[in-house]
């Protein structure tokens, strides 16, 4: 049997795993930072809303949401536009998103909590908004403190994306187990496959390591070399 | 101007006033509501009921922008407070920046000056807090607050966190600004300060004025009891 062959399968596996777990983040990064700020420095209705978001994805497993976002979300849509079809690879990206957003968004909010009262007492006697503490004063000292966590979240992500071959959706652990069944090489394919998740995982750990070095502040966040 | 939290009164009704160019100081033993009243001034605090006028506007008034206000009245505090992620140039740059909305090379300017009146040695300027010194710390908290060009600065026990050495440095600097006729409103247990610089000094007791007037007349011939017995206690000026 022809290595290129399965090789390239990889690859095209590879890619929409790493399309997952790049916009996945990016997405949970962005939706979870308005859940952070919502649960931290809003009250009433956006805050519960918020808590009850947070709580709600992470009460209940990952596969679950997708198969909700995959298959019992268009059922629904139907409803209304009967030619209505997802596109698994979008459902799953939706659904890898959605969940980051929690999670990231738990961890913006312990950032953001660690800052001292006492600078944000400084920052509102010099006549700063909420917003400009939050932007100028609050962000970036979180953004450093948060670092570690974001590591961790992209390679939960890189790892938990496979759940999206449930869905059928061609990414690297789909491409896998077909060109597995398709060539019988199961355990040389799937030795490749963990080779290939530990070493982009490895690259994601030194790439974040790096850019903690090269943004660290002596005082927001401390550094073991 | 009273203040409850809860069912404890910090602030019993207190009234007085600070004029242009004048250092006031206030003295008086924790718990006495000094703290709470200059976090009132500018409203980090709410208080409950009064009135404070601020160059003619009532600061507690509905219809106040109080961030307006804010940035007219300097604030330093205990514990320095300054902003971790930056430089001593950029902690005091961020208020004119920020607020005022000056532009990158005015703000750095007048940071510059300010880091000068504080004296700040010129290789500290480019350090974070956690790599400065106490004294350096709470130079660079008085600097940022200088930079806003503020009506009064409120100090909130400046040198408490800081070691004798420490804090004289940080006094050399009030007592500068005393000379130049900076409004300033202080709450210390420095009674060397509240005797060379202060054009009054309050003592507060339970909530309340307890007593007050010049610092010779106050701090070496207390009339109240409860006086004589504070400045006893943190400083026996009777020889």
């Amino acid at each position: 049997m022809d290595y290129g062959f399965i090789l390239g399968q990889l690859a095209k596996g590879l890619e929409v795993t790493l399309e997952l777990t790049i916009l996945g983040f990016l997405g949970g990064f962005a939706l979870g930072f308005l859940l952070a700020i919502a649960r931290t420095y809003s009250g009433g209705i956006s805050k519960a809303l918020a808590v009850a978001y947070i709580e709600l994805i992470r009460g209940t497993p990952m596969l679950l949401q997708l198969y909700i976002i995959g298959f019992g979300l268009p059922l629904l849509i139907r409803e209304y536009l009967p030619n209505f079809v997802m596109n698994p690879t979008i459902a799953a990206l939706l659904g890898i998103m959605l969940n980051s957003a929690a999670y990231q968004a738990e961890y913006m909010r312990g950032a953001f909590n660690s800052i001292e009262s006492g600078q944000i007492e400084a920052a509102l006697s010099l006549g700063m908004t909420k917003w400009k503490i939050i932007r100028h004063v609050v962000f970036p000292q979180a953004f450093r403190i948060m670092l570690p966590s974001w590591t961790n979240e992209m390679v939960y992500l890189l790892k938990y994306s496979s759940l999206a071959m449930l869905l059928a959706v061609p990414e690297l652990m789909y491409m896998a187990s077909i060109t597995a069944s398709e060539t019988f090489l199961y355990a040389q394919i799937y030795l490749i496959v963990a080779g290939i998740y530990l070493v982009f995982a490895t690259l994601i750990i030194q790439f974040m390591r790096l850019v903690e070095l090269k943004i660290h502040i002596p005082g927001v966040t401390t550094i073991k070399r | 101007m009273k203040k409850k939290f809860g069912e404890k009164t910090v602030l019993e009704g207190v009234s007085f006033s600070v004029k242009m160019g004048e250092t006031k100081v206030i003295i008086g033993p924790s718990g006495a509501g000094k703290s709470t009243l200059l976090r009132c001034i500018n409203r980090l605090v709410e208080p409950d009921e009064g009135e404070i006028i601020f160059d003619g506007i009532n600061v507690l008034s509905k219809d106040v922008d109080i961030r307006k206000i804010r940035a007219r009245i300097g604030f330093v505090f205990q514990h320095f407070n300054l902003f971790k992620h930056l430089t001593a140039v950029e902690n005091v740059k961020i208020g004119p920046k920020v607020v005022k909305g000056l532009s990158d090379e005015e703000a750095e300017r007048i940071a510059i000056k300010a880091l000068k009146a504080v004296h700040l040695e010129e290789d500290a300027f480019e350090k974070y807090p956690a790599e400065l010194s106490g004294g350096q710390q709470q130079r660079v908290a008085i600097a940022r607050a200088l930079a806003m060009e503020p009506d009064i600065i409120l100090f909130d026990e400046p040198t408490s966190a800081l070691d004798p050495q420490l804090a004289g440095e940080v006094l050399d600097v009030m007592r500068e600004l005393a000379r130049k006729k900076v409004t300033m409103l202080v709450v210390t247990h420095e009674i060397g300060f509240a005797l060379n610089a202060a054009d009054e000094v309050l003592f507060f007791y339970n909530g309340r004025i307890w007593e007050r007037g010049e610092p010779r007349e106050l701090l070496y011939k207390p009339k109240r009891e409860e006086t004589k017995s504070f400045l006893k206690r943190i400083a026996d000026l009777s020889l």
